[in-house]
């Protein structure tokens, strides 16, 4: 059986690639797919602590979690087409009409 | 634990709101294709507001008033807590609620057809955020409340970016997106490690399990708590988690930028006081230090930045973070409170009252703004604003007093609000908050009265003239008479938010 401290030692780690991802990647679809990986990070420690405490309710969350990633994508891919139809571009550096 | 029929009864606002919406996207699909009247669906919206306001004043008749306990709703099987609660914090946040997204559908239904947005299913999603956001102050499980959350979220990501071929609009959604989607994967994270620690989602679970927590444990919830405040941070717009906020509410069409600035701020907050009351419930965490720092941060940051704008759209959106910084002061009060002696009617009943004179004075505020916005014209610098006095008083009048109210003058509802929060910081002994805040208040008194100043002292021969829209006046009405009447007599409000308050307890 592997232990709780190497599950949630990953998710940590994967939390802390997909956070370093968002803050250092220019292209606006990696860092969505960043985002994703934070968001998977979470399921992994929930399911991690679940496994622990044996609370079938906590297995359930990762379903919602799963859920909300696939609404939050449905609607970020909207946004970024959008964008890209206006100003053909998906660099986040080039979104910068607004300053102050 | 079944369901109830008592459960449906208690949720029933939130209920009546997502029906409403669904309602509203037929019926706008069954209007055909292109631009279409958007009066009929701007009704049908109303009345689903008014629906859920009736059933929010049935609710308060029964357990608002404290004369029945609060009900907990919809307890799954398996040992798990209830998802939501029914108790007067809930009904007030509820009409503050209500206010903001009526008071937002009065003042689009003019804007939206004068630039060219013709999109029924913006009245759809306003109703849809604002069962969000009920459901965001009902939430008792910390799922339950990032659910909730995302609902209002999503929502909003689409109002933002409404217009779809205006290059801010999209730039908008987009900076409003990122942000949100990263805070809520903080705040998955820290409710994962908050589960962790304490082996429940649920608030009063972590509220008794954090009280004798070991300390192996107690690490992992102060990382688990320290990543819910910081994505909860994020939303309210606190220093120094602010950034994305202007350009947000700068990009985004008027109405919307006064739904966020209003409806979403009392959300975030009504769940950021019960989640900190629970998560913070006893002292293993030095919670009070941390939120002392970021409401100071806040109040300076906000007002500094809004001193220098020269768009009243982005000068309000400033000014919107400082007041997020008043806020937080009464939230640092509460929280001090519920250390010592576990009670939660110190601040929590200001921040209510608060949020209500915020909303009202805000959205009149904002109405002023969309009067006067035209299509590929917008008149959003402060100095478009120049010789209106002279040329439309009635309206000038109405902007003084929200500008006014929003800096904190007597006797208007920004003044009793500010009162009633730097009150509660004094007593629970946080006295430098208040001075803070104060002085910070009179760094606001520059930049809202340099409107005032040039709407009266500056003749112009030309300027802007608003479109009349009879659904805008009334917004401006009714919001004018809410600051007025809370500012002279805050009396019977005051303490239904103090009633509201007690309820809260668990």
């Amino acid at each position: 059986m592997i232990p709780l401290e190497h599950v949630i030692l990953l998710s940590a780690v994967l939390f802390g690639i997909g956070t370093v991802g968002v803050l250092i990647r220019r292209n606006l679809i990696a860092i969505f797919m960043s985002i994703e990986l934070m968001l998977n990070a979470g399921n992994l420690a929930f399911v991690g602590f679940a496994r622990q405490y044996a609370g079938d309710g906590a297995h359930a969350v990762v379903l919602f979690i799963v859920v909300l990633a696939a609404v939050e994508a449905a609607v970020g891919f909207a946004i970024v087409v959008a964008m890209f139809r206006n100003r053909g571009t998906v660099n986040a550096d080039e979104v910068n009409l607004m300053k102050g | 634990m079944p369901i109830s029929p008592q459960d449906f009864w208690c949720s029933s606002p939130i209920l009546i709101l997502c029906g409403f919406g669904t309602l509203l996207l037929i019926v706008d699909a069954r209007c055909g294709k292109g631009p279409r009247d958007l009066l009929p669906i701007a009704g049908l919206s109303l009345f689903g507001l008014l629906a859920a306001g009736a059933a929010v004043l049935l609710l308060w008749g029964e357990f608002g008033s404290g004369g029945v306990a609060p009900v907990e709703c919809f307890t799954p099987m398996g040992g798990m807590g209830a998802a939501i609660r029914c108790d007067g914090y809930v009904l007030v946040f509820d009409a503050v609620f209500l206010l903001a997204a009526g008071l937002t559908c009065l003042i689009s239904l003019g804007y939206l057809e004068r630039m060219d947005l013709r999109f029924g299913e913006f009245f759809a999603l306003i109703l849809f955020a604002t069962a969000g956001m009920m459901l965001m102050a009902s939430a008792m499980d910390l799922v339950v409340a990032l659910l909730s959350l995302e609902v209002m979220s999503i929502a909003l990501y689409i109002l933002c970016g409404l217009a779809r071929t205006d290059l801010r609009s999209n730039e908008s959604a987009l900076k409003y997106f990122i942000i949100g989607a990263f805070s809520s994967a903080v705040l998955v994270y820290g409710i994962a490690l908050v589960y962790g620690a304490t082996g429940s989602t649920a608030l009063p679970d972590i509220a008794r399990a954090a009280s004798r927590i070991d300390f192996a444990r107690g690490d992992l919830l102060l990382v688990g708590s320290a990543l819910i405040v910081t994505a909860l941070c994020f939303k309210i717009a606190a220093v120094p988690f602010h950034g994305w906020a202007p350009d947000a509410y700068e990009g985004a069409p008027t109405p919307v930028t006064a739904f966020m600035s209003t409806g979403v701020k009392a959300a975030a907050f009504a769940m950021f006081a019960r989640i900190a009351l629970s998560l913070f419930a006893s002292y293993t965490i030095p919670a009070t230090e941390v939120l002392w720092l970021i409401a100071m941060l806040t109040m300076i940051g906000g007002n500094l930045a809004a001193v220098v704008q020269t768009n009243v759209k982005r000068m309000l959106a400033y000014s919107s973070i400082a007041h997020a910084g008043y806020l937080l002061v009464g939230l640092v009060a509460a929280v001090d409170r519920r250390q010592t002696d576990g009670s939660v009617t110190v601040g929590t009943p200001d921040i209510a009252f608060y949020l209500i004179a915020y909303t009202l004075m805000t959205m009149g505020a904002f109405a002023v703004v969309v009067w006067f916005g035209r299509r590929r014209r917008e008149y959003l610098l402060i100095e478009d604003f120049a010789g209106i006095g002279f040329r439309h008083p009635f309206i000038a009048i109405a902007f003084s007093i929200f500008l006014l109210s929003l800096a904190g003058i007597p006797p208007t509802a920004g003044f009793m609000a500010k009162f009633g929060l730097f009150r509660s910081a004094v007593a629970t002994g946080h006295t430098d908050l208040a001075v803070i805040g104060v002085l910070t208040s009179v760094i606001s008194v520059y930049y809202y009265l340099r409107l005032v100043v040039l709407m009266y002292m500056r003749e112009t021969e030309t300027g802007i003239t608003p479109t009349y829209s009879p659904a805008t006046t009334l917004a401006i009405v009714v919001s004018g008479y809410g600051v007025l009447h809370l500012g002279l007599f805050p009396g019977s409000l005051w303490r239904l938010a103090e009633i509201g308050a007690q309820t809260l307890a668990w």
